[in-house]
């Protein structure tokens, strides 16, 4: 290694720790490429452009002051783009000394602006001698105590729960992964810890991550975590305490997206009559555990009990809060599909027909949700044989589904209005929808089974097709 | 866009490049005025790749050394051609004030 190679590796270390690593040798290549032919000595120019490449990398780097000054004194973390930066600090070496340091740093940086603010409020006889003495003897003891604890402090729970602390708040794993669940979990871990697991805020934490981890798919998680939470909080909350139910309402619901339909039901039902002693069936919450309980039912096959349930929360409901989506027109779905489950199509055209006029009303024609229903509708409209009726309904959908660009609306309207074209002998403009499919939906937003009915549709030799609008319920989840 | 990027735009427009080759290249089309140091060549490519306009190719190893190529983006042609009309209206009205100044 040439004096010059050496030299240039010593200024690299200008450089962020990242950058030395990613780019160094790079960085040493291309300087030593600049050195003068035969030379041996580094150039001042190349010298300094390292030096000033490094310091305006580490510049560009660093979190601004505002940023930095609560995640080294308190351990916030920080927003994405400062995560390289925060990475290489934490895991980079001496990072507890680093952390140590500056929280000495604030200390004596505090301890003058006290004794600045006194003397400018005249309580204090200005003594700058004294208080910079005071300082240094400060310093000399944070020093002397973090060179005797200098292993120690590597390697301790407070080092380790600040690491930890930084990156649960910056969305961010113990390895430095992003992980939507670290902030949640971090908090619940730090309740449990400082006021045990029972505690009401701990509960309510783990409802809190309960529900990030359903909106992640981490839906065994859940579960088991709710599961906990529900026993938990039967056992310690007096019954009559709302976040109790709040949790068994929220593990009914992740266990019926875990498709585990029958314990759903069970856990629902438990709910329902909790909410109805509480609060009187006429109450939101009481509507609300009813409206989902029927869902339950209805998901485990349970038609008779679904439509009894779900036709009362819709009727009180409706006198309730006419105006709702949830829990009236809600409901009013749910109820509109039991029914069709059943095979009781006429009563679930009469309830659909309710529920479609509604959420035009309250969401707009164009709207998801008035979407799917109107598709769901003419559905049924095409089975029981009201086929113009259908051709109507479903030609408007599809029509207002390509206008608002919603792609699942198109798909599943366009496909029964094809087959409703079908079925009223209409065959070239099945054909025409049908083509119009094909060519704009690709195979699979399509579906396998629908895109091989299009394309029998196609096919001039074929019978009447059998059609399966979907069910066009858009739930999002139980609260 | 400031003078170093877009010669180092321009530089990597024809062909990919590695630092030396890089500054090399920029040193000839500013006729010898601009010696890129490899502090400012880094900080410029570290800028760029972030922008999307430029990405790194490949790397070897030549002699025990590490190069690493770089190559311009679609945004980056972009970036030069836009670049590059407006200093050449700038040109040019500057030529048609100094010509209009003589007459």
């Amino acid at each position: 290694m040439t004096s010059a190679e050496r030299r240039v590796r010593l200024l690299l270390r200008a450089w962020p720790r990242p950058d030395r690593i990613e780019r160094g040798e790079e960085i040493v290549t291309t300087t030593l490429d600049l050195v003068p032919q035969g030379g041996d000595r580094l150039p001042m120019r190349l010298a300094a452009s390292v030096v000033f490449g490094g310091l305006r990398a580490r510049w560009r780097t660093h979190p601004p002051f505002q940023h930095w000054w609560v995640y080294a004194m308190y351990g916030a973390g920080l927003p994405p783009q400062w995560h390289r930066w925060m990475l290489d600090d934490l895991f980079g070496p001496g990072w507890s000394r680093r952390m140590y340091g500056r929280m000495c740093a604030f200390q004596a940086t505090t301890y003058l602006a006290l004794m600045f603010v006194l003397s400018a409020v005249g309580l204090r006889q200005p003594s700058w001698p004294t208080a910079i003495a005071d300082v240094l003897v400060w310093l000399l003891v944070f020093v002397i105590c973090g060179m005797i604890t200098g292993s120690a402090l590597s390697h301790s729970r407070w080092s380790r729960r600040r690491r930890v602390r930084c990156l649960a708040d910056s969305g961010l794993d113990e390895d430095g992964r992003v992980d939507p669940l670290a902030k949640p979990r971090y908090l619940l871990d730090q309740d449990r810890r400082r006021r045990g697991a029972d505690d009401r805020a701990a509960l309510k934490r783990a409802r809190t991550l309960a529900t990030e981890m359903t909106s992640v798919g981490k839906l065994e998680d859940a579960v088991s975590l709710l599961s906990d939470t529900f026993e938990r909080a039967k056992r310690v909350l007096p019954h009559t305490d709302e976040p109790t139910w709040r949790a068994g309402d929220q593990l009914a619901w992740a266990l019926a997206q875990q498709g585990r339909t029958h314990d759903a039901v069970q856990v629902g039902r438990e709910v329902l009559a909790a909410q109805v002693r509480l609060h009187g069936p006429d109450h939101d919450l009481s509507l609300g555990a009813a409206s989902r309980f029927g869902h339950y039912l209805r998901s485990a096959g349970q038609l008779e009990e679904a439509i009894s349930v779900l036709g009362d929360s819709f009727e009180r409901s409706r006198q309730r809060a006419p105006d709702a989506e949830r829990p009236t027109w809600w409901a009013g779905h749910e109820l509109s599909l039991a029914l069709a489950e059943a095979g009781r199509l006429d009563a679930a055209i009469r309830v659909g027909r309710d529920v479609l006029t509604s959420r035009q009303r309250l969401h707009g024609p164009d709207s998801a949700l008035a979407l799917h229903t109107a598709t769901t509708l003419g559905g049924w409209l095409l089975k029981v044989g009201q086929v113009d009726q259908a051709i109507e309904l479903l030609a408007d959908t599809w029509t207002q589904a390509r206008n608002a660009a919603c792609s699942d609306a198109v798909v599943a309207s366009g496909t029964c209005l094809a087959a409703a074209y079908w079925q009223s002998n209409r065959h070239d403009e099945a054909q025409v929808v049908a083509g119009i499919l094909l060519s704009e939906v690709d195979t699979e937003s399509l579906g396998s089974e629908r895109a091989e009915l299009l394309e029998l549709l196609m096919t001039p030799a074929t019978q009447d097709p059998d059609i399966d609008p979907g069910d066009g319920t858009g739930q999002s989840g139980p609260l | 866009m400031r003078e170093p990027t877009f010669l180092i735009l321009v530089a990597l427009a024809d062909a990919e490049r590695h630092g030396y080759g890089i500054i090399r290249e920029v040193e000839e089309l500013s006729e010898g005025r601009l010696k890129l140091g490899p502090g400012s060549l880094y900080g410029a490519l570290d800028r760029l790749s972030e922008q999307n306009l430029i990405r790194s190719t490949r790397t070897e190893v030549v002699n025990g050394r590490l190069r690493r190529y770089y190559a311009i983006n679609d945004a980056g042609r972009i970036a030069v051609r836009e670049e590059a009309t407006r200093r050449s209206a700038v040109l040019q009205a500057a030529e048609s004030r100094l010509g209009l100044a003589s007459t």
